[in-house]
Order: C-alpha cells, then structure tokens, then sequence
C-alpha cells in the first residue's frame, strides 16, 4: 500500500536489478514508490494510483514506454500526469515524440549518477 | 681436209704443246727440266730459256713442301703419284693453286708433268662458296631474326593479351584519362560499372560524364576529386568514397583513387580506378547497427552497476571501512569509463550512419565551455591543474549546444589528461575573420574559433598524421594513459565536419599540443536524423 501522505512514485521498468536500486533511493527519500515491470501493468498501476510522478522505461515487453504515454495521455487524468523518460535508447525521435506529449525529461539511464536522477525528481514533484 | 699422219703429230706436237694454255714440263729421271713451254714458263715467272736443265723443284719453290723438305732425287712412278693432284704453290712473288697432272715414260725414265692455274677458278669457287656461306649465314641470321621477332611478338601478344585479360577481369572500373581528363580507355568493369560504352565516352571528359557525389548527393568539388588531385598534384590521391550516377541514373557507393601516369616524368595524364562498394557498405551500416543496438544494451548493466555502487559509496548500506570504499570507487571510475566508451561508440556508430541530427537553437558557445570546465572541477584539483579561461564576447549563434558541448568535452578532457600534474591548460574562445591566419591556417570563413592548449606530453610527429584516425592513440599516450577510447578527437573531427568547421593542431612532443576549432559564425545547419550525438 502507498503512504497517502508521501509523494507517490511509480516506476515502470522491466530491468529487476535497476527496479530495486531505485525503490531503495526513492524510499529513503521518503516518497511512496509503486513499481510495474511492463507498459501495460503501468498503465493499469497509473490509472488507478494517480501516481504524482512516473518514471518510465522505453524498451519493455507487452507494451513499450511510448505506447503506454500514449495510453496515458488518452485518459482524462493521464493528460497531465509527470513523466520522466528514463531510458538506455538515444533516440531523437522518440525524444521529440516525447516532447510533443509533454515530456521533456528524456534521460539515459547510464548518463546519469542516481544522486542527480533524485535532484531531478525533487524539481518535478515540486520539492 | 689434211690428213693427218704420226709424222705431221710428231712436227706439231712441240708447236701444239707450246700453245697449249696449261704448263707442260718434261723432266728427265733426275727432275732436271728437259722442256718446258712458254705457259710453264708464265707460271713459273722465269724465261723458258732459263728454266732447261733447272732442277723442276727449284722452278716451282714451294712444292717441295709436299715432300717433308726431301724432294726425291729421283723420277719414280710414286714420286709422282705424290705430285698429282691439286696443290697450293709459291710462284715467284704470289700463290697460286695448281692442278698437276704427270705421266711416266718409263723406258726414258722421263716424266710429263702438266700444270695448269686453277687460282681463279677454285678462287672464284671458293668465293662462290664462302659468299654462299655468307648467304647461308645472313640467311640463317634472318631466319633467326624473324624467330626472335615471331617470339617477341608472340611474347608482346601473350603479354597485351595478360593485360587485357587482367584489365578485363578485375572487378575495379579502370578508366585512363589524358592530362585534360579525357577518357582514353575504360576497362570492361568500367563500362559495366557505370553503364557507358568506351565508344560513347572516349575523348569526353571524366568528370563531366561521371561526377562524384558526396554523402549528401552534393557533388564534389572539382579540386577535390581525385583525377584532379592525380593530375595536378602529380601523385596519387588518396581513396575516398564517393557516389557516381550510372547512366540509367542508378546511384552507387565507390571507392575512388587516381594516380597519375608519369613517362620519364612528363605527365601523360591519369589513371582512375573506383568499384562499387554497395555491398560493403550495407556490411558496414549492418556493422554499425549492431554496434548500436550492443552498446544499448550494454547501457544497463552499466547503469545497474552505476547506480548500486554509488549507493554503497553514499553510506546507503552502512558505513564502509576505508579500504572496500577505495575499491568501490575504482570500480566507479572504471563504470564511468565504460560507460564513456559504449556513448563514445554509439556516436561513432551515428556518425558512420550518416544518421546523427544537427538540432540548431540559440547557442552561447562561451557558456558552454564554461560548463564543460565546469563539470571537469574534480581532474583539474586532483592533478593540481591551472586552467586559464580566456572568453571574448561572442553572439549567441544557431547551433547544436551538444554538439558544441561534445567538442568542447573531448578537447579540454584531453588536454587534462595529457598534461602533467601543475600544468597549464589554456582555453580561448573568440571570433576571427576570414583569411586570418591561426595556427598555420587560413580560415574559410568568419568564425568562431575555440584554442585548447596544453604544455603536456604533445604528439609524435610520426602519429599526427593519424591523430583523427577511429581508435588511434600515440604510442606516448598510451604508455602513460590507459583510459583513452581512441574515438574522442575522431567524433571531434567528424562533427566539425558535419557542421562545416575546421579543426586542427600544432604540436610537439615533450612540448604539448594546440588543438584549434573554427565553427562557423553563420551558425549551423539543421540536419534531421534519427539520433543525437550523446
């Protein structure tokens, strides 16, 4: 269960190792984290947890990132849900896509130290 | 008719033997001459009146010869045996060949010996027969002749037919132009390559039938081909890669190099020699997308080591005793050096698929070098390193920041590393003119011109020609630095490139290096393609 009281974090990312390392960094920070390992499941997840931040993946199986954000943006409350774009695939494309959808957070995973991936979260949540 | 009876032979025969053409020489049975007539006496060069009662070998000298120094004393039926035939004489003051014929009158002990002079027939003879041979030698030494020239011609054939068959059957187009790029010949592979007959094509100029295009369909500079560069710098141009447009308009990828034909030093015109590397090419853009899909991959286990490290070194998992924190921080470094590499060789892989994007936006380059200064605090403090900033006022201009940033990246971290620690790292930013002179250089356009200097271990002269090369580093370098890619100064290059810059650099060994970048003060232009440098 989410605390109610903390932001709410959901994390959708298919890689268990990474998944764990974040939910570890995010929770010492105090924030409510919720994790789905797929597109699809992080559609569901988001739909119902109204999560104040997404962090999502790009390449997972069933349903990839980009399909999920434009799911996402689909349903009333997803329009304007936060997302950050946290990926390995350097992709202009999908990082202008992305942007047309209202991301504008297109990070590479291995680029960045998890310390400024917090920084960076801190800023979106409004902290 | 007269009759003629024994007694008129008898009268005539002395009148009739001193007609006679040939020598006639009686001798009695101790060889004194008895009778000679008027022809002996012309051979033997003595007056017949002299020649009676002479010993017949001293009337003829040299026959003795015959004899071993022992003329025999007397007449005999053997003697003359000996005599008859044909001889070589000594006649008073010349040689001459005679024929000897003789008869023994056996019951007087007499002999008849008749000569006769056969100099100029065995002479004109011999003559005939040497000439012969002299025929029969030139004959022969036609007949040799013409063999050798059948030979050498058979040989020049078999040799014109090697070419042909070599110039026929290599797969690379070869086309022979004059020193006005006139097409002389063109081999099979050429006319197949390109689509053009010779007969259509000789005598018109090559560039003007086949123009190399560039990556971007642009074609290329004339200066810049290579027939160009064969013929008017009189050596062979280096291969570079280029289009060519078949005459069915097709467009394919080639391989192209020249070299110019030099008899005797005087310039005779070029050779062109080019393939068509389609294949390859798709080899290579399969090459680089697997590279680029592996180094994708290869980003997450990166990160998931990345990231659990630095919570062990932030004290996430409790505090840890010096030593483990001293390895964990190698294994850190060398994550973060991973990581560089597989960005470094996704860009290279971007760069060879012609596919990363120049994005211009408003660009301040002079903040940009700051924060790539910036970023550098930690290699500047832990090698006790000073950085001298240099920044003119310069307009902000459309450019591609990360482009920009990537540049400056790669040249100050590598002016760092290779500088000893307490060394000087200068960084100068400013605008300059077409036609100013910096380092060496002309510059093409107004610019703006980023200057890297270091007085660090500098570059052998023996790799500067390599300096730009993909995953070359200098021998000196790589003794003392292991971390290099090879591939920073190469995504350097090609981006300057890309976006219609310069870059270069001076340099000595032992002395450090100046690496000099001109961009474009018009700015760049935008290129869509389906990846960023990152």
């Amino acid at each position: 269960m989410m605390d109610t009281t903390s932001k709410k974090i959901l994390i959708v990312e298919d890689e268990v190792a990474l998944v764990k390392v974040l939910v570890s960094k995010l929770e010492r920070e105090g924030w409510s984290v919720a994790v789905a390992y797929n597109g699809a499941e992080g559609l569901e997840m988001a739909k119902e947890l109204h999560p104040d931040l997404i962090l999502l993946d790009i390449i997972m199986p069933r349903m990839d990132g980009m399909t999920m954000l434009k799911e996402l943006r689909r349903n009333g409350w997803g329009k304007t849900a936060k997302v950050i774009l946290l990926t390995n695939l350097s992709d202009e494309f999908k990082a202008e896509e992305a942007e047309r959808m209202g991301v504008f957070d297109y990070l590479v995973k291995s680029n960045w130290k998890i310390a400024d991936l917090i920084t960076r979260i801190r800023g979106r949540l409004g902290e | 008719m007269p009759t003629v009876t024994k007694n008129t032979l008898e009268s005539w025969c002395p009148a009739a033997v001193s007609m006679l053409r040939d020598a006639v020489v009686v001798v009695d049975r101790h060889w004194s001459i008895v009778f000679t007539n008027q022809a002996y006496a012309e051979l033997s060069g003595q007056p017949a009146s002299t020649l009676e009662g002479q010993s017949f070998w001293k009337s003829v000298a040299s026959l003795s010869d015959f004899y071993s120094q022992e003329t025999p004393n007397e007449v005999s039926e053997e003697a003359l045996q000996r005599l008859t035939g044909e001889h070589d004489v000594r006649l008073k003051n010349r040689r001459a060949i005679v024929e000897i014929a003789t008869r023994y009158v056996g019951e007087t002990g007499q002999a008849v010996i008749l000569l006769r002079n056969v100099t100029l027939e065995r002479g004109s003879e011999r003559q005939v027969i040497e000439r012969n041979q002299e025929l029969e030698e030139t004959k022969r030494a036609m007949l040799n002749l013409l063999e050798d020239l059948n030979s050498e011609k058979e040989k020049l054939a078999a040799e014109i037919a090697k070419d042909d068959a070599i110039l026929g059957s290599i797969g690379e187009g070869l086309v022979v132009t004059d020193v006005e790029r006139r097409i002389q010949f063109m081999n099979n592979a050429a006319e197949h390559l390109t689509g053009y007959k010779f007969s259509e094509l000789k005598g018109k100029k090559w560039p003007d039938v086949m123009m190399p295009r560039d990556d971007h369909d642009e074609p290329v500079p004339i200066r810049e081909t290579s027939a160009y560069e064969a013929i008017n710098n009189r050596r062979r141009a280096i291969r570079r890669r280029v289009y060519y447009v078949r005459k069915n308009r097709s467009k394919f990828p080639s391989f192209s190099t020249a070299a110019p034909i030099l008899v005797q030093d005087k310039l005779n015109g070029a050779i062109v020699v080019f393939s068509d590397i389609t294949r390859e090419a798709e080899i290579d853009k399969a090459k680089t997308e697997f590279v680029s899909l592996a180094s994708h991959q290869l980003r997450t286990p990166l990160s998931t080591i990345g990231w659990y490290t630095e919570m062990l070194l932030s004290g996430d998992a409790g505090a840890l005793p010096a030593e483990p924190t001293e390895y964990l921080r190698e294994i850190y470094q060398a994550n973060r050096r991973m990581v560089d590499l597989v960005n470094a060789l996704l860009n290279v892989s971007r760069i060879e698929l012609g596919t990363f994007a120049v994005a211009p936006e408003p660009a301040n380059y002079v903040e940009i070098a700051k924060t790539v200064v910036k970023e550098h605090q930690h290699d500047i403090a832990v090698k006790n390193l000073k950085v001298v900033e240099r920044y003119q006022e310069i307009p902000v201009v459309q450019a591609d920041r990360n482009l920009v940033r990537i540049i400056y990246q790669n040249l100050i971290s590598n002016a760092l590393k290779y500088s000893p620690p307490k060394g000087e790292v200068m960084l100068d930013v400013r605008t300059a003119k077409k036609g100013e002179v910096v380092g060496n250089k002309t510059l093409k356009h107004d610019s703006i011109l980023s200057v890297v200097t270091d007085k660090g271990f500098g570059i052998p002269e023996e790799a500067q020609r390599k300096i730009f090369t993909k995953l070359f580093r200098a021998d000196n370098v790589k003794e003392k630095d292991t971390t290099g890619t090879g591939l920073g100064l190469y995504i350097v290059k090609s981006i300057v490139d890309h976006a219609g810059g310069e870059v270069w650099f001076t340099s000595r060994e032992g002395k450090g290096s100046t690496f000099f970048v001109s961009l474009p003060l018009a700015g760049m232009k935008r290129k869509v393609g389906a990846r960023a440098l990152t």
